[in-house]
């Protein structure tokens, strides 16, 4: 390749800053100066900003001295990062390369805290390089002068591809940059992304349907970093509970962990569990005051950013966080990194440990931490996983119909549609390839008439035709729509402020109903007492020295990935045969030996199936290790075929290691299974769909799905009474759509994500073939096993009956004459 | 179901009314008529088929009580005027021969001209009548020894049984002062109660009522 003027002070520059213009980053240069558009797939910390935004700047200089393009200014780059922390740091590294390469370009940042005046200078001038959240770009599609704005656009890179990939975002990523495709047919498309199992299909979702294969490239970095897994063992295994908890009763192990680095990250899964780590090192460590802080979604942005800065500028031992750290800015002082409890999947656990150890030569160090005794397989299963670097895929979302309804919204809203050109656009959105005409009517019908049918006429209004586009006229909707955009769904927020007036963050509504005043809680890290609630915020008083309660936020439960689940089956065989191989199996043989004498701990070649009876009912276990989403499908599809022979109801509930068939009868399990196969695959597809009709799974579903399509308004910001009379749940708004129409894309919607997310057939097809295979062993148990335990005490559970509801409230309420 | 008060005879029914006896009276809580119309001038796409099945349930109600009045206990309108008013008035005309009161909730925002325009007989306030008191907003003590009925809160109820089973259902709320009736509405969500000493509970499915201790 000769030396374009570019490259020659790309060269320089790099030079002027000691570094070393890194393989990758040259690769990426040359297929992006070729015209190419791909993926470059690199850590965090290894220059994957630079790999592509050097090689924009020298098109930028190299086209410079063209007098043609002089004219041509405005917005020229957008750059899509999923976090609003990520902007400033890439703002920071973005424009002092364009200043040190004396390049007069603007960068400029657009995200949700982008305040007004800056807001309006962009409306009059873009900056040549703009960095974006993807509902900020949004938003942009919902001004009147959008394909203005992108009308010199020539290259966009999404950043951290892989997070946005797997969730709604994605999709709305991937609706835009197929608008901007068809705006710029030799637009530019290019994703930064860490490692994950399916990097070509990560590219072919970023670059749409019709890309030339040709054109495209995917750019791998190659690292020498190592992973170093350790695991914190207990002296004694009794020392861990057999389920649930926090791990904190390993925290003298910890803490003399974070004595011996000199940074540390401690993930944790949830935002509880980083305030109740807090707690118990503040408590049994008052050292630690003032060098350690908590990082959790629900903090005040202010508080984050704070333990963000004192994390880089080295004022911090420790932080304890969720995966609000996991992406991100790297912190270079941070050396060491625990993670609490399973991180449920291999490429998290490496992602989580690559932040330490950012400097060059120096090794990633992770600890793990485990909560409970059965968390000690899982400890080598990673450690395994990471070693022969088996990373799970990230499947993309499709038929999203809501994010697709919220889009067309958004269009209308702006310049408004041509529907059968953006039917094209969107048909080259990978997530979007299978849409059909008849949805897409349906989707129409939807945004004009508010119904399936485009003949409706009543006083629906949303969108209207306007000189043959599809466009919101009225102000009203136009605002409410801009109020309710992106597919984040959380439950309502509630502000929580000391007296003096400081912020600390947000806590769930469902936590506040029951709080009154003088009641104490732990929050961001500090013990407050509730004083009163005023307005959707909660004013608190410091109240040192008194215990409280701890803040429960609701959120997803992660399942183990398949990946991980088949090496903890693997390692579970080896935990009877060869016990001394791992020294976490080692620790566990009082368990193991425990479950050996209640039941029975199963060979590789069988499947074990525990029944006992205590005062909540009679619980049927079974075993299948299979991680929790394929048993949440195969739950109720047994509690389905076992109630289609005699009317029984049955709640389940699962975790990754089985699942729980609890109900008020006896089941005689080995009568069934030698009468009937309820373990079968034929009418499989039949039983799946039938079962998860007669569940709630839908339902729940359809919350996130109605406030992404517009069904649900929040209301408009600090107006919260005027809103009420729009009020309605998603469960009623479920039934009654259910009930009173006929084929709703959305209702639709919500039984396909609990098909494709929570009962994935090919999965479950799997797991069944599996079982066919092997040697079926039902115990009758006095107790509840080492096994069991952690499933029987979990509350969250799905129902499944065959009984009529009049018997069935006839046998409940005789319970509460009797207690009485 | 049928319950006494005042030695009056009340029956609880499964289409989530009272029916009170004596009097040949039917007692109905929030209906909130115009809700969907509402939703729908907003721009949220709830099924306009649901309309019809307020006036469907209404209908098969008065036929099978054969009642010659109704109590409407407030939220018969859920906000400002639109088309499902009109679709009141016809069902209005039609059973022309039932005598209609109304207690005004906090719902009903229409002009009381619409309200006395349609022959309902108007109350702003409570309505009594012998040793009962019709109001919408159930009272937290009696007052004098006039028993209560209400409606404004929409109770549900959900009973648990063995092996962690639970079912939520629409129910009647009864103590010594007061009851408060399901909301009567296709379009109505509903708010849960708790069982407490003094009260007592009776939910019903679509077949049968039954009474919760």
């Amino acid at each position: 390749m000769t030396k374009s003027p570019g490259h020659t002070i790309a060269e320089n520059w790099f030079k002027s800053k000691k570094w070393k213009w890194a393989t990758f980053q040259k690769e990426a240069a040359e297929a992006y100066l070729e015209g190419k558009s791909g993926l470059v797939n690199a850590p965090t910390g290894s220059g994957k900003t630079h790999s592509l935004w050097v090689p924009i700047l020298i098109r930028h200089i190299n086209e410079r001295s063209d007098k043609e393009l002089k004219a041509k200014r405005g917005l020229q780059v957008l750059w899509i990062t999923p976090l609003r922390a990520l902007s400033k740091d890439l703002f920071r590294n973005m424009e002092s390369a364009a200043l040190e390469m004396n390049l007069t370009w603007r960068v400029g940042i657009r995200t949700g805290d982008t305040n007004t005046k800056d807001r309006l200078d962009q409306k009059k001038q873009m900056p040549d390089a703009l960095i974006i959240t993807p509902e900020s770009l949004h938003i942009l599609f919902a001004q009147k002068n959008s394909s203005e704005i992108f009308k010199n656009l020539h290259t966009i890179v999404v950043d951290e591809w892989h997070e946005l990939m797997g969730s709604k975002r994605g999709t709305q990523t991937e609706l835009a940059l197929a608008r901007l495709r068809s705006i710029k047919p030799d637009l530019q498309t290019w994703g930064i992304s860490a490692t994950i199992g399916n990097l070509e299909e990560a590219k072919h979702v970023l670059l749409g349907m019709k890309f030339p294969v040709g054109k495209s490239a995917v750019i791998k970095a190659i690292t020498d970093k190592k992973i170093l897994v350790e695991s914190i063992i207990p002296p004694r295994v009794e020392t861990l509970p057999w389920s649930g908890y926090m791990g904190t009763r390993l925290v003298d192990q910890v803490v003399e962990i974070v004595n011996q680095s000199k940074t540390t990250l401690l993930f944790t899964n949830t935002r509880s569990g980083t305030e109740i780590w807090y707690r118990t090192i503040i408590e049994k460590y008052p050292e630690f005051a003032g060098i350690m802080a908590l990082h959790h979604a629900s903090l005040d942005r202010e508080i984050r950013d704070w333990v963000e800065d004192a994390l880089h500028d080295e004022r911090l031992k420790l932080v304890i966080c969720t995966a609000s750290l996991d992406l991100g800015v790297d912190f270079r002082p941070v050396d060491t990194v625990i993670q609490v409890g399973s991180p449920k999947s291999i490429a998290r656990f490496i992602q989580r440990a690559g932040r330490s150890g950012h400097r060059p030569g120096v090794d990633s160090k992770i600890y793990f931490c485990p909560t409970n005794a059965l968390e000690l397989i899982e400890a080598v299963s990673l450690r395994e996983g990471v070693a022969k670097n088996m990373l799970e895929d990230r499947p993309p979302v499709a038929h999203a119909f809501d994010v697709l309804a919220q889009w067309m919204m958004t269009l209308a809203v702006g310049e408004g549609f041509d529907e059968a050109q953006l039917f094209e656009e969107v048909c080259d959105a990978y997530g979007y390839q299978y849409l059909n005409r008849q949805e897409w009517e349906w989707l129409l019908g939807y945004i004009t008439t508010g119904s399936s049918s485009l003949l409706v006429y009543d006083e629906y209004k949303k969108v209207e035709r306007v000189d043959g586009l599809y466009k919101v006229t009225s102000r009203r909707v136009a605002l409410r729509h801009r109020l309710s955009m992106g597919t984040i769904v959380s439950e309502t927020g509630i502000k929580v402020k000391l007296q003096s007036g400081k912020y600390l963050g947000t806590v769930e509504e469902s936590f506040v109903t029951w709080m009154k005043p003088g009641d104490v809680f732990t929050f961001a890290g500090m013990t407050v007492e509730f004083v009163r609630i005023h307005e959707m915020t909660v004013s608190v008083k410091k109240a040192e020295g008194k215990k409280g309660f701890l803040v429960r936020w609701a959120g997803g439960r992660m399942p183990l990935s398949s990946q991980l689940s088949a090496f903890i089956r693997e390692r579970l065989a080896d935990a009877i045969e060869n016990p001394h191989k791992e020294k976490e199996l080692a620790k566990m043989q009082p368990l193991l030996e425990l479950q050996k004498s209640r039941s029975m701990i199963p060979k590789t070649d069988e499947l074990l199936i525990e029944q006992c009876e205590t005062r909540e009912g009679h619980h049927i276990f079974i075993f299948p290790f299979e991680g929790r989403l394929v048993h949440e499908g195969m739950s109720i599809i047994l509690a389905y075929r076992i109630s289609k022979l005699t009317p029984i109801t049955f709640s389940v509930a699962m975790n990754d290691y089985g699942f729980e068939l609890l109900s008020d009868q006896y089941v005689d399990f080995e009568k069934i299974i030698s009468e009937i196969d309820v373990f079968s695959t034929k009418h499989l597809v039949d039983d799946i769909y039938q079962s998860v009709n007669a569940t709630e799974m839908a339902k729940r579903k359809f919350r996130e799905i109605a406030a992404i399509s517009g069904l649900m308004f929040q209301g408009y910001p600090g107006k919260n009474v005027k809103t009420r009379q729009l009020q309605a749940s998603s469960s009623l708004l479920f039934t009654v759509m259910s009930k009173y129409e006929d084929n709703n894309l959305l209702i639709k919607q919500s039984y396909q994500e609990v098909l494709t997310y929570q009962l994935e057939e090919v999965r479950m097809r799997q797991a069944l073939d599996r079982i066919a295979t092997q040697k079926i062993i039902v115990k009758q148990t006095r107790k509840p096993t080492p096994f069991s335990f952690p499933i029987m005490v979990d509350r969250l559970r799905e129902q499944l009956t065959s009984e009529k509801l009049d018997d069935r409230i006839q046998k409940m309420i005789k319970q509460y004459s009797n207690a009485d | 179901m049928q319950i006494e008060i005042r030695g009056n005879h009340f029956i609880l029914l499964t289409q989530r009314a009272i029916f009170w006896e004596e009097t040949q009276t039917l007692l109905i809580g929030d209906l909130h008529l115009g809700k969907i119309t509402h939703f729908r001038k907003e721009g949220i796409a709830v099924p306009p088929n649901a309309i019809e099945n307020n006036f469907e349930r209404l209908d098969e109600l008065v036929q099978s009580t054969g009642a010659t009045r109704i109590i409407f206990l407030g939220d018969l309108f859920h906000a400002q005027y639109n088309a499902e008013w009109e679709l009141f008035k016809n069902w209005r005309t039609a059973h022309h021969y039932i005598e209609m009161l109304i207690v005004i909730g906090n719902h009903d925002i229409l002009p009381v001209s619409l309200f006395l325009e349609a022959d309902l007989e108007v109350h702003l306030n409570d309505f009594e009548e012998g040793d009962f008191i019709f109001t919408h907003h159930p009272k937290p003590e009696a007052k004098s020894d006039k028993f209560i009925f209400a409606g404004h809160v929409h109770p549900v109820f959900t009973t648990y049984g063995k092996g962690r089973q639970s079912v939520r259902l629409p129910c009647f709320v009864i103590d010594n002062h007061q009851a408060i009736v399901p909301s009567f509405g296709v379009f109505t969500g509903g708010y849960q109660m708790d069982l407490t000493k003094d009260r007592k509970i009776y939910i019903t499915t679509e077949t049968k009522v039954f009474s919760v201790c």
